[in-house]
């Protein structure tokens, strides 16, 4: 009987929502009310506004930075409350019943190669992030999933003294802090029309270009980096 | 262009900015201090903003140095400014309550952390408020979303984890339905700002007549899920009775109103009267808010524990808030944000003076808090005073939401919800004063219990005593903040 | 109906969000509503991806010379989207952590058995 109801409602609100679509504007047109002179002005004006040649890190580091600030909070907040729940007290002395190392030479040999190669590319998504396809938010996944699978072979009481509890929430606050900080001046100078200096453009094209886009794709792809090994040593057993 | 009309972002940064620092600061004495010090300053700021925006009227500001549809803009009216002011209040008041009862409710080493997620969250809601970008209002959201879960999730029992994991969920979903209707207006009108979006849609709803509909159905549903809307409420009794009582105060005064009032803002800024009144949707809303109130209320008189009596009046109390929406008139509108004001002033007084006689009794349910008015005289005197006004004695704010209410449906025909706000009056007196009269009444209440002997000290009620006094005079100023509200819905 | 098989991206995430909500509706299992969860939100974003799409324009990237307006496709919703992505991967984490407090408390993580132990 529920199963009926659930299959009844959602077949109904299916319909009801194809309702709709079938009056939408044709996919794909050149003339949609979507391409309008907002993005007409993205395409063109980016690089003259902002010194970016990746016109998506441009809108979302420059243009519309204020939803990327408030999506790093998302994500701090996030580990924040995961941390709350899921965190164990590190025991005395701890007596190691859910160990987990795995003894395998080939595996440690070949990612004493394989890590530094990983967390390379990741920073180099990172600094292009503003002159081809990536950005802080991919290279960060990127250098976290390093840091997971280092975590992985060598096991949990190795990796602690490597990347300590205290260490990674001290750059993660002082990360997303600094950002705050750093486009609080940007968006206040903006905002009230004063002429402070600001970073330079530079020229498109080369690495320090863009201003602020640089540093700031750096501190997200910090943020994100430590988030995800946080969600992952937090699921596989909650101590740090 | 004056320093002040950036109040309300340095309010907002210094909110997140002050809550990022928490997590590195081990004595919870100072991280105590650090928030009540950063509360109490942007109190003060938007103090000051409303003063201005009182004497200059309202205006628009960008944020970074790109205008608006090219950037985020924000739009600081005279009731922006009034619930950025009220909403900082009422966060002080509860924030400074905590200080003293938090202990008992929650481990040692999570203090912290939970002043982390009120600033967070107090720092969401007013972006929320503020914002003229449809993105950056969702954004906001999710933002408050987390952050109100997790002030639940503090306290470390089995049913708040039940009771958090029903409230996500539901979230969740409301967040979807809110982004798919942003995606349909995105691909009607191509922009994200209020004022261009009705702009476009004011010539093109005609073309897409399915298409206008479903999205309003969407932000409807969407938002009422996040606001408890009659048939939406499920999960708001388990959240708000198992919480924190400072937690509950926050989520029951605050959280819900911010989204009520981005309801009100895109159905009013984004869609305005034409498109409303050619779809007649506004008819939907007022009828679950008039079964909201009634229905709330007699749940309300079934339930044993007293948090969850106080939870369901809440869900009765946001049915009034959607009847003043959907009159669909400028008195019903600002009837419905003078009842938000009014409400969030009580409501949080009531929670936190339920949470003092639980933690000074150890008791939950109403059969064993009988005689507490001999015990606790002020504590329960106070609460009588916020009970009369959800009854609606004149003078205080509840009777004059109920009176303009009445005035308001006969100015636009519909009679017969002057039946209907009688009769939600009356399920709240029956409620609310076996509690009063058996705390101070009755013989065999009051045998055994001694004068006094568990009252709290005085500066610990001070907070609750502020908030009592503001409740008083919202009432008696009602009608100087009534005309102001109609002023900035002009 | 025309306009159905016009707009098949549309129309093929509508059916997405169908079955994502019927998931969640259906399953007992908490990690299976989750998995709805996430089969909503990503239907969503498909929706609002394929509104940016211009046919035959390249991405937004500009290499070697700039190709005027009509050159690119809208850049607008793949920014927006990528905001979206990152927090419905924050709101799956804490969903995930919440079911992990649920096992340890309630022994079990099939809704009916969860609701009928709720005396304890």
């Amino acid at each position: 009987m529920k199963k009926i109801l659930s299959i009844g409602i959602t077949i109904t609100l299916i319909i009801i929502l194809l309702l709709g679509v079938s009056e939408l504007p044709k996919f794909g047109q050149y003339n949609n009310p979507a391409n309008n002179e907002v993005s007409h002005y993205y395409i063109e004006k980016t690089t003259k506004d902002t010194g970016a040649m990746n016109i998506v890190t441009g809108i979302i580091l420059d243009y519309r930075a204020f939803d990327t600030f408030v999506e790093s909070s998302v994500l701090f907040t996030a580990s924040i409350i995961v941390l709350l729940l899921l965190k164990k007290e590190k025991h005395i002395q701890g007596i190691d019943n859910e160990v987990t190392i795995i003894e395998s030479t080939i595996l440690k040999q070949v990612s004493k190669v394989l890590i530094p190669c990983i967390q390379i590319f990741g920073i180099y998504i990172i600094f292009y992030g503003h002159l081809s396809p990536g950005g802080g938010f991919a290279g960060g996944t990127i250098i976290g999933t390093s840091f997971i699978l280092y975590r992985i072979i060598y096991g949990k009481k190795f990796t602690d003294k490597t990347l300590p509890y205290s260490k990674l929430i001290t750059y993660l606050c002082g990360a997303i802090m600094l950002y705050g900080v750093l486009k609080g001046y940007s968006f206040i100078t903006g905002g009230n029309h004063l002429n402070l200096p600001q970073p330079s453009l530079g020229t498109p094209g080369s690495i320090l270009s863009g201003g602020f886009l640089l540093p700031l794709n750096i501190l997200v792809g910090l943020i994100v980096a430590i988030t995800i090994y946080f969600f992952f040593t937090l699921f596989d057993g909650g101590e740090i | 262009m004056s320093i002040i009309q950036s109040f309300p972002l340095v309010i907002i940064l210094v909110l997140l900015i002050t809550a990022f620092m928490m997590p590195l600061i081990k004595n919870t004495k100072i991280i105590k201090g650090i928030s009540l010090v950063s509360m109490t300053s942007v109190m003060i700021l938007a103090l000051i903003n409303l003063d201005f925006v009182h004497k200059n009227g309202e205006y628009l500001y960008r944020i970074g140095h790109f205008n608006a549809p090219y950037g985020i803009e924000f739009r600081i009216g005279i009731i922006e400014a009034m619930m950025g002011l009220l909403f900082t209040f009422v966060a002080l008041m509860i924030i400074w309550y905590s200080i003293y009862s938090i202990e008992k409710e929650i481990k040692q080493s999570k203090i912290g952390l939970y002043y982390l997620l009120v600033n967070i969250l107090i720092g969401s809601l007013l972006g929320v408020v503020y914002s003229n970008d449809l993105f950056n209002c969702f954004v906001f959201i999710e933002v408050g979303t987390l952050a109100s879960c997790g002030t639940i999730i503090v306290k470390d029992k089995k049913e708040n984890i039940k009771a958090t994991l029903k409230y996500l969920i539901m979230s969740c979903l409301g967040s979807g339905l809110v982004l798919m209707g942003i995606a349909y207006l995105y691909s009607m009108t191509g922009h994200l700002n209020i004022n261009y979006i009705h702009a476009e849609l004011v010539k093109c709803y005609l073309i897409y007549p399915n298409a206008v509909l479903i999205s309003i159905v969407l932000f409807i549903i969407g938002l009422g899920v996040k606001s408890a809307m009659f048939p939406l409420h499920n999960w708001l009794p388990d959240a708000h009775s198992s919480a924190p009582s400072s937690s509950s105060a926050i989520l029951s005064s605050l959280v819900l109103k911010a989204f009520v009032l981005l309801l009100i803002k895109i159905l009013y800024g984004v869609f305005g009267m034409d498109i409303l009144n050619h779809f007649s949707v506004l008819n939907i809303v007022l009828i679950l808010g008039s079964l909201g109130m009634i229905m709330g209320s007699v749940f309300a008189i079934f339930q044993k524990n007293i948090k969850r009596v106080i939870a369901y009046s809440t869900v009765a109390q946001m049915g009034y808030i959607f009847l003043g929406i959907g009159l669909g008139t400028n008195l019903g509108v600002s009837i419905a944000i003078f009842h938000i004001i009014g409400h969030a002033v009580t409501k949080s007084a009531l929670f936190l003076l339920a949470g003092a006689m639980i933690e000074q009794t150890g008791h939950k349910s109403l059969a064993q808090l009988k005689g507490i008015g001999r015990e606790m005289p002020l504590t329960l005197g106070l609460f009588s005073i916020g009970a009369l006004s959800m009854i609606g004695i004149p003078v205080l704010p509840g009777f004059i939401s109920k009176w303009h209410l009445s005035l308001a449906s006969i100015a636009a025909g519909d009679t017969i919800l002057i039946v209907v706000i009688l009769l939600s009056s009356l399920l709240n007196a029956v409620y609310y004063s076996p509690i009063v009269i058996n705390g101070f009444f009755g013989e065999e209440n009051l045998q055994g219990k001694v004068y006094k002997s568990k009252s709290k000290p005085l500066k610990e009620l001070m907070p609750v005593i502020f908030l009592v006094i503001s409740m008083i005079y919202v009432g008696i100023a009602s009608r100087g903040i009534i005309n102001l509200i109609s002023l900035g819905l002009m | 109906m025309e306009g159905l098989m016009n707009n098949y991206y549309e129309t093929g995430s509508i059916i997405l969000f169908g079955i994502g909500f019927a998931i969640l509706l259906l399953h007992n299992n908490l990690i299976k509503k989750i998995i709805g969860m996430n089969i909503m939100d990503t239907a969503v974003f498909l929706f609002f991806i394929a509104k940016g799409y211009v046919s035959g324009k390249d991405a937004p990237i500009i290499i070697g010379a700039h190709k005027g307006v009509q050159g690119y496709i809208n850049p607008v919703p793949s920014a927006l989207m990528l905001t979206g992505i990152v927090v419905a991967v924050s709101t799956t984490a804490f969903a995930l952590a919440l079911t992990v407090r649920i096992y340890e408390g309630y022994g079990s993580i099939e809704l009916d058995e969860i609701i009928k132990m709720r005396s304890d």
